[in-house]
């Protein structure tokens, strides 16, 4: 066993989307930027906002929002990109928060009458005294592929 | 048989394969050049070129791999020969010689692998080539000597060794020593150079008032003889000089300077020889060379050693890593830029900073860039060997000429490069150029010339690849074209002969036995066009027939790096890849009218008699847009851009789609700028766009992959300000607005094909805004006939009794609902947003309601009024499932005017 299990602390870097909270496991993510200049790509799929460059390196910036079945996403003051470490992409947030320790037996699965959209991208919830937080599966967000007609997107 | 011994390559081995690679590719040039110039061949060149072998066998040694060794080893036979002067180039040496070298190129390729390959046939032809340049003499004087030398040899094959000098002056040209094998072993291992010395008689030591014995003393102090002339059988009293091999750590500037005598006669040697038969050379007299030359000539004849290329070898990815580094290394500084202009600005010591700091990361990027960069040379040197092969296999007489060997070109275009033009020089030889007979018929030269011109302009390589063979007939590529049903015969009379031979593009059009009866290019043709597409290049062919054929290649210098034309539509910039730009048309804004046409319910701009169809950017992409205000001549937002929008999610596209943005009121407010004229292969289209910008160098990044899917986008680039940029795909825009060219439909025919439609259309052509009325009841009103369009909310309605008022400029409008005037469900009014439109040539102040605008369309169709209709509805269309009541519009005006005087006598 090693030291990470033993411990049995996993960390996650909270956020918010519209007002519900969530977190993402600080493994899966690279950093976090303020809010910077997005190119809009016409045509793409509605929860691609845009394109940005960072040190040179173009990211697909998405909008977790739109998958979630959330209204798309108003770009303000708070608004900070978390990029992810594994893949060259980044979703945008509304607020961003701590960074917290959550040993494992607080972590519990998701209860059955959330929204199957929502669902479909969470790993798992974790019982915060003051609220509860959900846990985004990275590998499930990045594997999203749009569903909706593209073909009647691209007709002109 | 020794796989095993070179199919796992460690890192030492590779390092040697790579050096027999250099080694063989400055092989075959040599090769190549010796067959032109036959017997008259120069000695620097037959030099080289065994050089080249002679190294490819001395790394096969090292790595014991055999086959290459041996093989290597035929083949410096063989130009051994050639350098004795006992064997005169000729083609059938120089074929022999191609086919080992075609034999170790394969060799070293497949190793690694673990297969190897026999060299049986090689082997047999370079030892024919052999006997065969040996005269009947020399190989008796040989079996003579070798017979005479044998005993000797056996005897001495175990402690002899025969070395060789390199280079030096002409002295040494063939010579060879033996000598004792372990004193060489020995000194080799000590570190110590090993050097053929000739020494003068009258030069070297009569001059010096020095003697045999003095000399050999001196060289005895600083090293140790191997051999001496002197001491052999040989020795002889009536040569001008002797030779002897010396053993010493001394360099050879300073072995010159002990000894007193010039660096020219002096040599490192070489051990390679051990076979009896060039052991026996040492000892032949060489005719010519027997007496050492004067002085003077041997200046002239003076080999220098070869300069080690200045080259490292280094992995490309590492080049690319550095030239993005590179890349950011830019950016960063023109972000720092304006932070110094603000904060240390006139502080002369930080602007000397910014400027060296400009400087240097200038010079690194261009250097960087150069890295990548290789001379075309490395390409086209090849065809050399092609066209020699080819031409020699259908006997026929081609001469190759290369211009601008030195023009250089990113690597990874190189390579793509290779397989079209090996298409096109293969066309030039088996269909190009005549055969030499037909050629003395047509009196023109025996030899038929290819020639590749390359060069430099505006970013691009051009390459030129041009023959003076048959050219192209362009009837018979028209007649040919027909049978496989790829023009319609109405077309066959209006291609000019450009055009005609420019079907020769089209797939589908290359078949082995429609070429041969041409006898003119066109194997496979698409495919050559493809691969040039790909590399963002553009293809052209010149042909005059009975006079040869060019073909011209624009290639972009590199893969990544694209100048591009910088655009906007709206707020969003995009970039356009130059290579496409044929020109940029501004429009005048008065004069629009004259250069924008609107032909069959399709823009097209006239340009210089030719009409070119023209798309508008912002309608490909979606781009929000403005339009100016009648009254208040400010910007608003682009209305019919909502209504796009709303189209998408109803689906209701199909028929819409004919709806063209020209025809409609805003063709007096066009608020785009410029034209701009793009090339698609022989196509042109015009693409209207805001505003230009700057041409920059754009690096082509693919596009991610959420995004990849879009036709309309060739990639994403970061510009120098940081911001990300797409770039725009011009095939993919054409095929994504179902621009339909093929290769033959030119502008003209297209001219004349509309005006034929137009002709042929008997409705009169109309604009119709298609407007609903409560849920599923629609009408039209010609476009032209409505002043302007509002979104108007329920709560801004102010009512009195029925009526419904809108407050307007501080006027009160009157609205009305369909259903006051027509048989049509009562419209009741939610809390949605609804539209209110305004007819013009009304006298009062009144508009009508419409629940939803459905779209603008156009139609000819002649709208048939039918019984039920009412006074003043022209009649029914139908466009998908919707029945559409299409208003008169004087009629309906003079219904609202009349309806608004009753509603005052309401009031």
């Amino acid at each position: 066993m090693d030291l990470s299990k033993s411990n049995n602390k996993s960390r996650y870097i909270t956020f918010r989307l519209a007002d519900n909270l969530i977190g993402i496991n600080i493994l899966d993510i690279r950093e976090i930027i303020p809010d910077i200049k997005i190119t809009k790509v016409q045509q793409a799929p509605e929860f691609v906002l845009g394109l940005i460059s960072l040190r040179g390196q173009i990211l697909t910036i998405i909008d977790i929002g739109v998958m979630l079945g959330l209204e798309s996403r108003i770009v303000h003051s708070g608004t900070h990109i978390i990029i992810f470490k594994h893949k060259d992409a980044g979703f945008i947030v509304d607020q961003i928060g701590d960074v917290i320790g959550v040993d494992q037996k607080y972590i519990e699965s998701i209860p059955a009458n959330i929204n199957h959209d929502i669902q479909k991208y969470m790993e798992n919830i974790i019982n915060l005294p003051e609220e509860a937080l959900m846990i985004l599966n990275a590998e499930k967000v990045l594997s999203y592929t749009e569903t909706h007609d593209e073909t009647a997107k691209e007709s002109p | 048989m020794n796989s095993e011994d070179h199919d796992s390559l460690d890192a030492m081995s590779s390092e040697f394969i790579a050096e027999i690679k250099d080694d063989l590719a400055s092989l075959e040039p040599d090769l190549l050049v010796m067959e032109e110039k036959g017997a008259n061949v120069d000695d620097d060149l037959v030099n080289h070129a065994f050089r080249s072998i002679h190294s490819i066998k001395g790394g096969a040694g090292f790595i014991n791999f055999k086959e290459l060794s041996g093989l290597s080893h035929g083949m410096e036979n063989v130009l051994m020969r050639v350098r004795e002067k006992k064997l005169v180039i000729t083609s059938e040496v120089v074929d022999a010689l191609l086919s080992g070298f075609d034999k170790m190129k394969l060799m070293v390729d497949l190793m690694g692998t673990g297969k190897t390959c026999d060299y049986e046939d090689e082997k047999e032809s370079l030892q024919k080539i052999l006997k065969l340049g040996i005269p009947e003499i020399v190989k008796g004087e040989i079996k003579k000597r070798v017979k005479e030398q044998k005993k000797q040899a056996i005897e001495t094959d175990k402690t002899l060794q025969a070395v060789k000098p390199i280079g030096g002056n002409a002295v040494f040209y063939g010579k060879e020593f033996l000598v004792d094998k372990n004193r060489l072993e020995n000194a080799l291992n000590n570190q110590k150079f090993v050097y053929a010395v000739h020494i003068r008689f009258e030069n070297d030591l009569a001059a010096k008032q020095k003697d045999v014995d003095a000399i050999v003393e001196d060289i005895k102090s600083i090293g140790d003889i191997l051999f001496s002339e002197l001491e052999g059988p040989d020795a002889t009293e009536d040569k001008k000089g002797f030779f002897c091999v010396i053993a010493t750590i001394l360099d050879l500037p300073l072995l010159s300077q002990v000894l007193e005598i010039s660096k020219t006669q002096m040599a490192l040697v070489d051990r390679q020889f051990t076979d009896s038969e060039t052991i026996l050379k040492g000892f032949l007299p060489k005719p010519g060379f027997d007496d050492p030359e004067p002085a003077k000539k041997v200046v002239e004849k003076k080999l220098e050693p070869p300069v080690p290329a200045q080259t490292i070898r280094i992995n490309v990815d590492l080049v690319s890593k550095l030239m993005n580094r590179a890349g950011e290394l830019v950016l960063s500084r023109n972000q720092l830029r304006p932070f110094m202009d603000k904060y240390a600005r006139g502080n002369s010591k930080a602007t000397h900073m910014m400027q060296n700091l400009d400087i240097v990361t200038t010079d690194i990027q261009e250097t960087i860039m150069r890295m990548r960069m290789q001379p075309i040379i490395d390409l086209m040197g090849k065809y050399k060997r092609v066209v020699r092969d080819i031409a020699r296999r259908i006997s026929k007489k081609v001469d190759f000429i290369l211009e601008g060997a030195d023009v250089e070109v990113d690597r990874n275009v190189l390579e793509k490069l290779a397989n079209p033009v090996t298409h096109l020089i293969r066309n030039c030889i088996d269909h190009g150029i005549e055969t030499t007979e037909e050629r003395q018929k047509l009196s023109k030269p025996e030899t038929g010339t290819i020639s590749i011109k390359a060069f430099h302009q505006g970013g691009h390589v051009h390459i030129i690849i041009s023959d003076d063979g048959a050219g192209i007939d362009p009837q018979l590529v028209l007649s040919k074209a027909f049978e496989k049903g790829l023009v319609p015969e109405d077309q066959l009379d209006t291609l000019t002969d450009r055009q005609k031979i420019d079907l020769i593009f089209l797939p589908g059009f290359s078949t082995s036995e429609e070429i041969t009866d041409i006898s003119g290019r066109g194997v496979g043709m698409d495919v050559v066009k493809t691969n040039i597409s790909r590399l963002r290049g553009q293809i052209e062919i010149d042909s005059v027939k009975g006079e040869g054929t060019k073909v011209h290649l624009i290639i972009p210098l590199t893969l990544a790096i694209v100048p591009s034309l910088i655009v906007s539509s709206g707020d969003s910039k995009f970039a356009i890849p130059q290579v496409n730009i044929k020109e940029v048309i501004f429009l005048e804004p008065g004069k629009i009218h004259k250069q924008v046409e609107n032909i069959a319910g399709s823009e097209v701009l006239r340009l210089r008699e030719q009409l070119f169809p023209v798309l508008r950017l912002r309608n490909i992409l979606g781009i929000k847009t403005y339009i100016q205000n009648f009254r208040t001549g400010q910007k608003e937002e682009e209305k019919r851009k909502v209504i796009a929008d709303r189209r998408q999610k109803t689906n209701a596209c199909d028929k819409f789609e004919k709806r063209e943005p020209g025809n409609d009121r805003r063709n007096a407010l066009w608020d785009t700028n410029y034209v701009i004229i793009l090339k698609l292969g022989v196509n042109f289209f015009g693409l209207c766009v805001d505003e230009l910008y700057d041409i920059e160098e754009v690096v082509i990044e693919p596009l991610p992959e959420y995004i990849k899917h879009l036709k309309c986008f060739a990639g994403a680039s970061i510009l120098g300000s940081g911001d990300v940029i797409m770039i725009l795909d011009i095939p993919g825009i054409a095929s994504f607005s179902r621009l339909s060219f093929d290769t033959i439909k030119t502008e003209e025919l297209k001219r004349s094909r509309i005006k034929n439609k137009n002709t042929e259309e008997k409705g009169e052509k109309k604009n119709l805004i298609v407007f609903s009325s409560g849920d599923n009841e629609y009408f039209a009103l010609e476009l032209k006939s409505i002043l302007r369009l509002e979104p108007v909310k329920p709560s801004d309605i102010h009512y009195t009794g029925s009526l419904k008022y809108l407050e307007h400029n501080s006027q009160a409008v009157l609205l009305f609902s369909m259903d006051e005037f027509l048989l049509a469900s009562k419209y009741s009014m939610g809390d949605e947003e609804f539209f209110a439109i305004f007819p013009k040539h009304i006298s009062t102040k009144a508009g009508i309601i419409a629940s939803k605008i459905i779209d603008t369309i156009e139609t000819n169709e002649i709208i048939n009024k039918d019984a039920t209709s009412p006074e003043h509805v022209l009649g029914k269309i139908f466009i998908e499932d919707m029945m559409v009541q299409v208003l008169d519009h004087e009629k309906f005006t003079s219904l609202i005017e009349h309806k608004a005087a009753t509603a005052k006598d309401l009031v």
